[in-house]
């Protein structure tokens, strides 16, 4: 089953990158859908069915962080499984993620570490073929 | 300058060039000068445990590559925009700034990063009172001059290090 993915960073060139991942995992993707800050992350949400959320936490407007409280708080939304993408280094800052049910990859990130978070996020069988 | 402060800074801009984009970045000693005409700059602001600014400047012709790369654009496409090098840059700055940050005060201590922007050149970089340029350090990246200066917010930074021998 295709799976639509959100991919939130105020970096287009960022985004491009995660996409270019994603598309190479060879998780079957359905829509992919991007946002330039959490304020238009959590539109997309409300507008779109959305399987996966990946999040950066530093962005203008609406941070990572913010996002997510906003997720976790909105039943439909509260159960979505997030990846943050971050340079986030702040051991307390990455706990206190984790506490919020989210997943933590670190900026620069290798193409296996996301597929291996995402399937094993998703409970996903890997397809190697 | 702090030696060890520079071997970080080094490193961690090496391993970012080399994650971000496949791009293998080598100390160097150099110590004269950068040509503002040939260089982009990018600055990011940090606050937390103690606060300052980062600031890299590279030479055009890697920002291209480095950028074609973080797009996964093919040799026969690296034709890339002024906006697609400035957002590269500005994303190299601001892995940089993060896990150089946790690197020197400490993975417990929590800090805010900026936004990183471009300046139009050398000249254009923030007056910070009271900041105090603690470390540099030189790469050549793909056999072009990459800088980095450390500023930060103290009159005794090196007080609010915490990094291991």
């Amino acid at each position: 089953m295709a799976i639509n993915v959100l991919i939130v960073d105020d970096s287009k060139i960022m985004r491009t990158m995660i996409l270019k991942t994603l598309q190479m995992t060879g998780i079957p993707m359905g829509e992919i859908f991007q946002a330039g800050n959490g304020r238009e992350g959590l539109e997309a949400l409300e507008r779109n069915w959305i399987d996966l959320a990946i999040v950066d936490i530093n962005m203008p407007v609406m941070n990572g962080e913010e996002m997510i409280d906003h997720m976790r708080g909105n039943p439909e939304m509260q159960d979505m499984p997030v990846v943050v993408v971050s340079t986030e280094g702040s051991e307390t800052r990455i706990a206190r993620l984790e506490e919020k049910g989210v997943v933590f990859v670190h900026k620069p990130f290798e193409a296996e570490t996301i597929r291996d978070t995402i399937l094993d996020l998703l409970k996903l069988e890997a397809d190697d073929e | 300058m702090n030696e060890k402060l520079k071997k970080i800074l080094t490193g961690i801009a090496s391993e970012t060039f080399e994650g971000l984009a496949f791009m293998f970045g080598f100390p160097e000693d150099d110590a004269s000068a950068v040509s503002n005409e040939d260089m982009i700059f990018a600055q990011v602001d940090f606050e937390g445990a103690f606060s300052g600014r980062v600031v890299l400047a590279v030479s055009r012709s890697p920002v291209e590559e480095l950028t074609a790369n973080m797009l996964g654009l093919e040799d026969e496409e690296t034709d890339v925009s002024p906006e697609d090098q400035a957002d590269a840059l500005r994303e190299t700055l601001n892995v940089i700034c993060g896990n150089l940050l946790p690197a020197i005060g400490g993975k417990d201590t929590v800090f805010d990063i900026h936004s990183p922007e471009i300046l139009p050149d050398a000249t254009s970089i923030g007056s910070m009172p009271e900041a105090g340029l603690v470390t540099t350090a030189r790469l050549s990246l793909e056999d072009e001059p990459c800088q980095l200066w450390l500023y930060v917010n103290e009159k005794n930074p090196e007080a609010l290090f915490k990094f291991g021998d």
